[in-house]
């Protein structure tokens, strides 16, 4: 008969022993180049379907659904040993899928690997033009019941294939994926470039029923470039496009410019520059609801340096000349944001937050035009803009 | 006459804590972001108000049978008949707990982290668990609550302050929009979260070494709940917005996979949310399992609760498995919720005003 200290001794052991089976987790091992870590995903439409052989391989045979869209994945080529993946090999695969369910395209890429898709780590995902004109709302929510899929994915809508985006060959020995992502982390030095949008702020922005904007990506000779935005409806439907300038004006409008070089003609010499830097900007949109009647303002005060000034006789102490390029720097600024403004109301579109904001500040007037807000009140609403500019110092010559 | 160790005041408001604190905090924002919208987190704030009332009534009737646990009070109180009924249906209420807790736990962490493991293999690792904690009575139980105190639940309490880092302070206007009422309806749902601390009470009062500091530490420790359920919500809130909130399972953890902090060593919050996690929840359901086993035991009228809780582990592991899947699983912690909400605010002030009845008439004659 065992001792009650030597029972419980036995009853510990006995626990350790079992758990040591059963919490170890062997039932989740996966070792890591079994592994197929999707770092980016292009979704096109398909173009020609393939003449269907007896071997179709890009073909994803559904039970429901046509052959509509080709998603493509990357993923990144480990190397194993002392091999050298940058020496000829491409450092990343690409497998594709054609048709309509993006999950079970999905299933169907990882059937022709032995590693199959992980996308935890997945960094950017890119539609074409033609699938987000067409609408990517359906197409998000593989992505949002994913559970492996995070939100803090970047967006982004390219006027080619999407494919060429992952496919092309980078300046940089970087996966495009990764390479694309940790570049678009610099957009905020660059004004005009159209901020990134997370797979997150898009599924927010569906569910609220609002207009969103998303970059738009184009790759040449290697180089990647944020050039335009995509702006989509409520109803995820790409419905236009916003230049470089009128991205300038709506991230004023949308309170997100923080820093940045402008130019203007020196207004001592047309033909030279004076470059302003953006460092300290402060802007403020208020919505005013007067009876029916619906306004908004939106007053800015940026401060900065200036950055350059190429006609060097110029003595940028003078306070006239100080006061004349804060007056230009200023009407331009006006500018672009009139221009963002009435671009986005001919779009009938709202991805400037207006609407939340009128939701936020009048939330019964808000009530009463919400189902007709992007088609009928947003397009018909004025805006006054009154934007100050301040040059704090002129840099380090006078 | 008792004669145990005495529990102290911070192990009791420990206790008190980690007993509310396990798995509702994933599910809550969800939960009161349907009925409230932008004030899903003033709901929060008002559920816990309208608990320390609850609170106040199970320590308000404790006080009356200061020897007494609330197995043994239910008879006096209500009879040996019907006091037994209402001891069977609280024991039934309480195993509730730990099955619907530990099906939605097991389906987060199959999402999330152990994808290929059987439920079976984490449901019985937990029981085993459970049955070996709760071997050597309340007291080791209440040393090692201690130990997961001071260190799981604050590193997690620092993970969840984390999530400060992606809120976007729009999402939380307009402010009471709607008016109160969707405030107090999606009160009714964050119940579920506060739940513990007046069974703590029920079943600890005759051990606690300073009855009279009972009601202020329980106060304190729904105080400092409610802030706590009350800034996860903020953050869920601030990095969901309310409709995409309402619209996630477990919103939470959805959140909290969104909280990224490039560039350094902790880069994505997730991973350390989940590993303090386990044992945050672990160390709550330890308390509702002997919550369960005690009952049993003093329906029973047993010494002790050792055989009771290797009895009642494998019914549990049973029933948590039974339960067909996730949607059955939020269903049945829909109508667990109405029952303790009954519990709180409808059976616990009726047994007060019985036993205040019979006080006074017992001082009369």
């Amino acid at each position: 008969m065992l001792k009650k200290g030597h029972l419980h001794t036995v009853i510990l052991a006995g626990v350790i022993f079992l758990m040591s089976f059963m919490v170890t987790g062997c039932w989740d091992r996966k070792e890591i180049e079994n592994r197929g870590f999707v770092l980016g995903g292009a979704i096109d439409k398909v173009i020609t379907p393939a003449p269907k052989g007896e071997y179709d391989l890009p073909h994803v045979t559904q039970e429901a659904g046509e052959r509509k869209y080709k998603v493509t994945v990357e993923m990144p080529r480990f190397k194993k040993g002392e091999e050298n993946v940058t020496g000829g090999k491409e450092n990343h695969y690409i497998f594709s899928g054609e048709g309509e369910s993006m999950f079970q395209i999905v299933r169907a890429i990882g059937a022709k690997t032995y590693f199959s898709p992980f996308f935890e780590d997945l960094q950017v995902l890119i539609f074409s033009e033609a699938v987000a004109r067409e609408g990517i709302k359906d197409l998000l929510d593989f992505g949002l019941r994913n559970p492996t899929m995070r939100r803090g994915v970047k967006v982004f809508v390219t006027p080619g294939r999407a494919e060429d985006i992952l496919k092309g060959k980078m300046q940089v020995a970087e996966i495009n994926s990764i390479f694309i992502a940790k570049t678009s982390q610099n957009v905020k030095m660059t004004p005009r470039f159209a901020t990134v949008t997370s797979l997150g702020e898009v599924a927010q922005a569906i569910r609220a029923k609002r207009s969103f904007g998303v970059a738009e990506i184009v790759m040449e000779n290697g180089d990647v470039k944020l050039t335009k935005g995509a702006i989509f409806n409520a109803e995820g439907k790409m419905v236009g496009e916003l230049d470089e300038w009128e991205i300038v004006g709506g991230k004023i409008i949308r309170r997100v410019l923080k820093e940045g070089a402008f130019s203007i003609p020196n207004p001592a010499n047309p033909e030279k520059l004076a470059v302003f830097e953006v460092v300290e900007p402060r802007i403020k949109v208020n919505s005013h609801v007067d009876g029916d009647k619906l306004w908004f303002t939106l007053e800015a005060e940026l401060a900065g340096h200036l950055g350059e000034n190429t006609e060097t006789e110029q003595k940028a102490l003078d306070p006239v000349f100080l006061m004349a390029v804060e007056r230009a720097m200023a009407d331009e600024f006006t500018r672009m944001v009139q221009v963002a403004y009435h671009k986005h109301q001919e779009l009938r579109a709202d991805a400037l937050g207006l609407g939340s904001l009128v939701y936020r500040q009048h939330p019964e007037y808000w009530n009463m035009v919400k189902d007709r807000w992007d088609e009928e009140v947003f397009p018909q609403t004025p805006i006054d803009v009154n934007i100050k500019v301040i040059i704090r110092r002129p840099g380090m010559i006078s | 006459m008792i004669s145990f160790p005495r529990v102290s005041m911070l192990q009791f408001f420990i206790i008190c804590f980690i007993s509310a604190f396990g798995v509702s905090m994933t599910t809550l924002p969800g939960a009161v972001a349907d009925a409230a919208k932008e004030d899903m987190w003033l709901t929060v704030v008002v559920g816990g108000v309208i608990f320390l009332f609850t609170f106040w009534t199970a320590t308000k009737l404790a006080s009356y049978f200061p020897q007494n646990t609330c197995i043994e009070y239910h008879r006096i109180i209500l009879g040996p008949v019907l006091g037994e009924v209402v001891n069977v249906f609280l024991v039934v209420l309480l195993a509730t707990v730990p099955i619907v807790s530990i099906r939605s736990f097991v389906v987060a962490l199959k999402i999330y982290l152990l994808d290929l493991t059987p439920n079976f293999a984490v449901i019985v690792v937990l029981m085993v668990f459970f049955i070996y904690a709760t071997q050597y009575g309340l007291f080791p139980i209440i040393r090692m609550q201690q130990i997961i105190f001071m260190s799981f639940h604050m590193l997690f309490l620092m993970i969840v302050l984390l999530g400060l880092l992606s809120i976007k302070t729009i999402n939380y206007l307009p402010f009471l929009a709607q008016g109160f009422i969707p405030v107090l309806k999606g009160a009714i749902p964050s119940w579920y979260a506060y739940v513990g601390p007046e069974f703590a009470v029920g079943f600890f009062y005759p051990f606690i070494s300073m009855k009279n500091q009972v009601l202020k530490w329980g106060l304190a420790c729904i105080a400092v709940l409610t802030g706590v359920y009350t800034l996860i919500t903020l953050i869920v809130q601030g990095i969901l917005g309310s409709a995409d909130t309402a619209h996630n399972l477990v919103p939470t953890i959805i959140a909290y996979r969104s909280v990224e902090i490039p560039d350094t060593f902790i880069e994505r919050l997730d991973g350390y949310f989940f590993i303090f996690w386990i044992p945050v929840f672990t160390a709550c359901m330890l308390i509702w399992v002997y919550f369960v086993s005690s009952g049993i035991k003093q329906i029973l009228k047993l010494e002790y609760n050792r055989p009771i809780v290797v009895l009642v582990a494998p019914f549990l592991v049973y029933f948590v498995i039974v339960v067909p899947n996730f949607q059955t699983a939020q269903q049945i912690s829909q109508w667990v919720n109405y029952a303790f909400l009954a519990w709180g605010l409808g059976i616990l002030p009726i047994l007060l005003t019985l036993a205040w009845w019979k006080e006074k008439r017992r001082n009369v004659c």
